[in-house]
């Protein structure tokens, strides 16, 4: 708790806030999407690994990747008519991206971790999401496309966050904010 | 009446009563079991929800074309070997369309259709304040991690109004043209980083507001509003678990 | 409350240094000094924010109640100081008037209908009770200000601290704001810290004036009114903003007119003029030559927003050559249009042409080499990594040969006094930087017309009147030039023309002089035409507006 100012609270409260706008949309096609083309609800993905990439790459403190991917569901709520249950499928998210940075202890940086992290988890994702689909029973070109995609989709999201966290910290604006740790990415 | 209002139930016990039906009912494959959930979740939101009646022509006219829909193109999607047993519906050219196929399609298709009715039934009854207040009452999420979660919801209005701004700042430079997808993408990519520089920059003002207004000076708050967890939330949540047994059990 | 010896030194130098001085319950503290003297650092020591939350180094001890800052977390010292930032946006937590006065209360863990009494009587207070159910949204610019100072009043803190309280207002917010100041210190209840740059409506409140210099040290500590008559030399030389009345007096004085005691407001000023049997004739200005061929022409613009209309059939006419200055109270519909004028949003056809463009059908970068738009927060239209690149995209978008390209770099850097950043990237410019890359963004192209929203908004007096200096330059040129601002003495100075717009309709068209003697709701005169105005003896100086128009010519208003 002690680590939790309230400017880095606030700090990943923006940066939620603004990846869950970006999810408003994204949360209503895959609501037409998932049901009607699975294959590029497939490539949707990324959307909601990027927020917690870049709340990471940007903070580079415990609790960045669960923090934005909380406020990210919550701003969904009044937004899209599926409520909280937004906030579970954020959360897991959250959850997963955190975990790579966790398990090494909050001690590396590196790019490698992070595509490391949210290929892994979309992997594991893929999976569940290939049996709720009853991908199975689809020819096999779709079932390759379907893993293919997804997985794609969550190196590109896992590029763009960190592209975009280099590009904001030279604004300076998260001076005195991020824990200076060594200079790795 | 108000035992009958779902808005009066405290954002959790529609949760938690709803996740074990969502995770399960992903795992069928049988046509009846999601059609109960997902009936019995329609029935639940539109005797207990209080739709608007713009809702409730979405639901009624939406899920049954969302299920026609979904039949077919999931028949479309699925493997010809795994179903050419069964009878031949449609042959269009060399495509065709067996019975087996829409009957796996219609089985994918209500189950997508019972989650997405399960999550309408909390998101129907709940609004972004109330579940962050009963986070921090019921689930002890540290008050302070909800209430920038309820100064984020104030976010929103205000990154959506920069983004325009944004947009139109960076026409009036000559920015704009290019309409394929990559160069698009840039486009955000440059929207994003003063987007994201500015709230950030606002977010520490805020922080520092807070702060000297003692936020954070105990480990707790008065808290004026209170979201209850009644009777009524622990029958709800058993009720909905003896459901979930009931069907899948 | 007191403070000593504190120095919180920000990277390298020490700003403020070696300051000690008490604020006491029922006194009025205005802390004076010029820009990055460390004024807002000094104020944020005060609740602890430096050196606890805001990185910085603390040597001394700044006390609060009896209680040393260092050894108090920022929550636990909000009990004794309370504190009002600049800007309104950024102190909203919830999501009604209500609520968010509460919140600091409810921080405090009193009970909640202690919290309730607080919070009606501190709204009560600021005129906002009857609002209370309101989203703090609804309320204007001033009306959320009140709100923050209900806020700081609710926690019942014996110091209340404001850094810089209007200077995100316009004229009408910064009425309203100090009309619940002068209550405040009225009551006599609290002592007030005030850090102002516009010093002609603070100095009617306060009772002591602190003065820092450049360096942060303490130069002067002593009653307000005697240590700005008596030292106002001094404040000229550090760079401190006297009232415009003040100016104006010293002017009068150099040019040979006795102005004893200073008079510091503008009834002060008219009181001590009219005091006088006998004044010299005002320095006519001298005519400018008459605006040349239209280069902007408004016909019949109606624009409607939210299915409202927010501007009604509005025609305007700007000649080469003008620098024209639209005025009004917010919500008049200034943004609207100019943002219409330069095709920033799209007019309807017809009603607008810049140099025979129709901007309902001409492409961006077609239209904006012709006329350029400046928006109000100049990070908005930031895109490349560096400042060089910066200047450099409108160009290179242009398909300007490279070496051209760097030429005019060149030029503008060094024209705008941005060579040594040229490395940097925008954003970490300051704000006087920034706003001036963000005009060289846009004059870099050589547009004819060029458009300023509020470019003035949230700086201060300093760096206001630099880029006011650097338009007139522009303008001297013969660049048209159209700018959007509140500060009415800027205006005055500068402007050849003032389009003042009231509920989406010209209400006033004409030179300075002229519009300021009207009398148009929403429209407050600068100071020098509201002392001019009151004058009963010399009739010919009530079309004076500008402090170029007295009669000196001692180099005394440094400007
Ligand atoms: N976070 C920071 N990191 C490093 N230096 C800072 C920081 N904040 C302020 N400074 C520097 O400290 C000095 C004092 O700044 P401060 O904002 O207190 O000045 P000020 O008198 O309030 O100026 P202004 O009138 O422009 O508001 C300045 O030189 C400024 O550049
Ligand atoms: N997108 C919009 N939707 C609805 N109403 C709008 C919109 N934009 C502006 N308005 C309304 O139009 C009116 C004029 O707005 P405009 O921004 O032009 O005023 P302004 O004179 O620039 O005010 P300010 O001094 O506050 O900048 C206001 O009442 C505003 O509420
Ligand atoms: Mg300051
Ligand atoms: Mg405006």
């Amino acid at each position: 708790m002690k680590s939790l100012t309230t400017r880095f609270l606030m700090t990943c409260a923006a940066i939620g806030a603004a990846s869950g706008v970006l999810l408003v949309p994204v949360n209503h096609a895959s609501a037409i999407l998932a049901p009607t083309v699975p294959i590029v609800y497939a490539g949707l993905v990324g959307f909601w690994i990027l927020g917690p990439v870049l709340g990471l790459a940007v903070l580079r403190r415990p609790g960045a990747a669960l923090l934005t991917t909380l406020i990210a569901g919550l701003v969904n709520v009044p937004l899209t008519p599926f409520g909280p249950s937004a906030v579970v499928t954020t959360l897991m998210v959250g959850v997963a991206v955190e975990s790579g940075f966790a398990v090494t202890r909050y001690r590396v940086w590196k790019p490698w971790l992070f595509y490391v992290t949210t290929v892994l988890f979309t992997a594991v994702y893929a999976v569940v999401a290939y049996a709720s689909f009853d991908m199975g029973s689809t020819v096999v070109a779709v079932r390759v496309l379907f893993f293919v995609l997804m997985l794609a989709s969550a190196t590109l999201a896992t590029w763009a966050g960190l592209a975009l966290a280099k590009r904001v910290a030279k604004t300076g604006v998260t001076r005195g904010l991020v824990r200076p740790t060594s200079t790795g990415a | 009446m108000s035992l009958l209002d779902l808005r009066t139930y405290n954002p959790l016990s529609k949760l938690f009563g709803t996740l074990p039906l969502m995770v399960l009912v992903i795992g069928t494959r049988d046509l009846r079991t999601p059609a109960v959930v997902g009936g019995a979740a329609l029935l639940l939101i539109l005797t207990g929800a209080r739709p608007t009646g713009r809702t409730v022509a979405w639901l009624l006219l939406g899920v049954p074309a969302a299920l026609a829909v979904m039949t077919v193109s999931f028949g479309v999607w699925t493997d010809p070997a795994r179903v050419s047993g069964t009878r031949l519906l449609v042959s269009v050219g060399g495509f065709e369309l067996w019975s087996r196929a829409l009957e796996t399609g219609l089985a994918t298709g209500l189950r997508l259709v019972a989650v997405m009715l399960l999550a309408l039934v909390g998101g129907l009854t709940t609004t972004g304040p109330d579940l962050v207040r009963s986070m921090i009452r019921q689930l002890r999420v540290p008050y302070r991690i909800g209430y920038s979660a309820l100064a984020a919801f104030r976010f929103v209005p205000r990154f959506r109004h920069e983004l325009d701004v944004i947009r139109s700042a960076h026409r009036v430079r000559g920015l704009a043209g290019g309409g394929g997808p990559i160069s698009g993408l840039r486009r955000y990519g440059g929207y994003a980083v003063p987007l994201l520089a500015g709230g950030i920059r606002h977010a520490e003002r805020v922080s520092l507001a807070m702060e000297s207004r003692a936020f954070g000076a105990h480990p707790t708050r008065t808290e004026r509003y209170v979201v209850p967890f009644r009777v009524r939330d622990a029958i709800l949540v058993s009720a909905l678990w003896c459901f979930t047994l009931g069907v899948f059990a | 409350m007191h403070r000593d010896e504190d120095e919180p030194s920000a990277v390298g130098r020490a700003t403020p240094s070696g300051v000690t001085f008490p604020v006491r319950a029922g006194e009025a503290v205005l802390l004076l000094g010029p820009s990055g003297c460390g004024k807002s650092t000094l104020a944020l020591t005060t609740n602890g924010l430096v050196p606890h939350v805001v990185g910085a180094e603390l040597t001394g001890t700044v006390e609060v109640g009896g209680r040393d800052t260092r050894a108090h977390r920022v929550p636990e010292l909000a009990r004794d100081v309370a504190m009002v930032f600049q800007d309104p946006d950024a102190q909203v937590v919830t999501a009604t008037v209500l609520d968010e006065v509460c919140f600091g209360p409810e921080n405090l863990r009193l009970p909640a209908a202690e919290v309730l009494a607080r919070a009606e009587e501190a709204l009560r207070r600021v005129g906002l009770w009857d609002r209370r159910d309101d989203d703090p949204d609804g309320l204007s610019g001033g009306g959320r200000q009140r709100l923050a100072i209900a806020c700081a009043l609710a926690m019942r803190a014996p110091l209340l601290v404001l850094d810089e309280p209007t200077a995100n207002l316009d004229p009408a917010g910064v009425e309203e704001v100090y009309a619940v100041l002068r209550e405040i210190v009225a009551a006599g209840d609290r002592g007030i810290l005030l850090v102002e740059h516009s010093l002609d409506t603070a100095i009617e409140l306060v009772d002591r004036v602190v003065v820092l210099d450049r360096s942060g040290r303490v130069v002067l500590d002593g009653p307000a009114r005697e240590t700005l008559g008596r030292h106002c030399d001094l404040l000229l030389e550090l760079g401190v903003w006297l009232p415009v009345s003040a100016l104006a007096a010293l002017r009068l004085r150099a040019a040979g007119v006795p102005m004893e005691p200073l008079p510091l407001t503008p009834a002060e000023l008219a009181v001590a003029l009219d005091a006088r049997p006998e004044l010299p004739a005002p320095a006519v200005r001298a005519l400018r030559p008459p605006p040349g061929d239209p280069v902007l022409v408004v016909d019949r613009l109606t624009v409607e927003r939210g299915g409202r209309t927010v501007l009604h059939d509005v025609s305007l006419r700007v000649g080469r050559g003008e620098l024209i200055a639209v005025v009004g109270a917010n919500g008049a519909g200034k943004t609207t249009l100019v943002q219409a004028a330069a095709g920033v949003v799209r007019p309807p056809r017809g009603t607008v042409t810049v140099m025979g463009l129709d901007p309902a059908r001409a492409g961006a970068r077609e239209l904006a080499s012709r006329i350029g738009f400046v928006f109000q927060n100049p990070e908005h239209q930031f895109v490349a990594g560096r400042v060089d690149d910066e200047l450099a995209l409108g160009l290179r978008l242009r398909g300007v040969p490279e070496d051209e390209v760097a030429a005019r770099v060149e030029e503008v850097l060094a024209r705008f006094g941005l060579g040594e950043s040229r490395g940097l990237h925008p954003f970490l410019l300051s704000g006087g930087q920034k706003r001036r890359l963000s005009v060289g963004t846009a004059v870099i192209v050589r547009p004819e017309v060029l458009v300023l929203d509020e470019p003035t908004f949230g700086q201060d007096r300093e760096r206001a009147t630099e880029l006011l200096d650097l338009l007139t330059g522009l303008h001297a040129e013969g660049t048209t030039v159209i700018v959007v601002s509140h500060d009415m003495q800027l205006v005055a100075e500068h402007a050849t023309r003032v389009v003042a717009l009231a509920d989406g309709r010209i209400a006033a068209d004409g030179p300075p002089a002229e519009v300021f003697a009207a009398d148009l709701p929403g429209l407050r005169p600068p100071p020098v035409a509201r002392a001019t105005r009151a004058l009963a003896r010399h009739p010919g100086w009530r079309a004076v507006t500008r402090l170029a128009d007295l009669p000196a010519a001692a180099p005394v208003c440094a400007s």
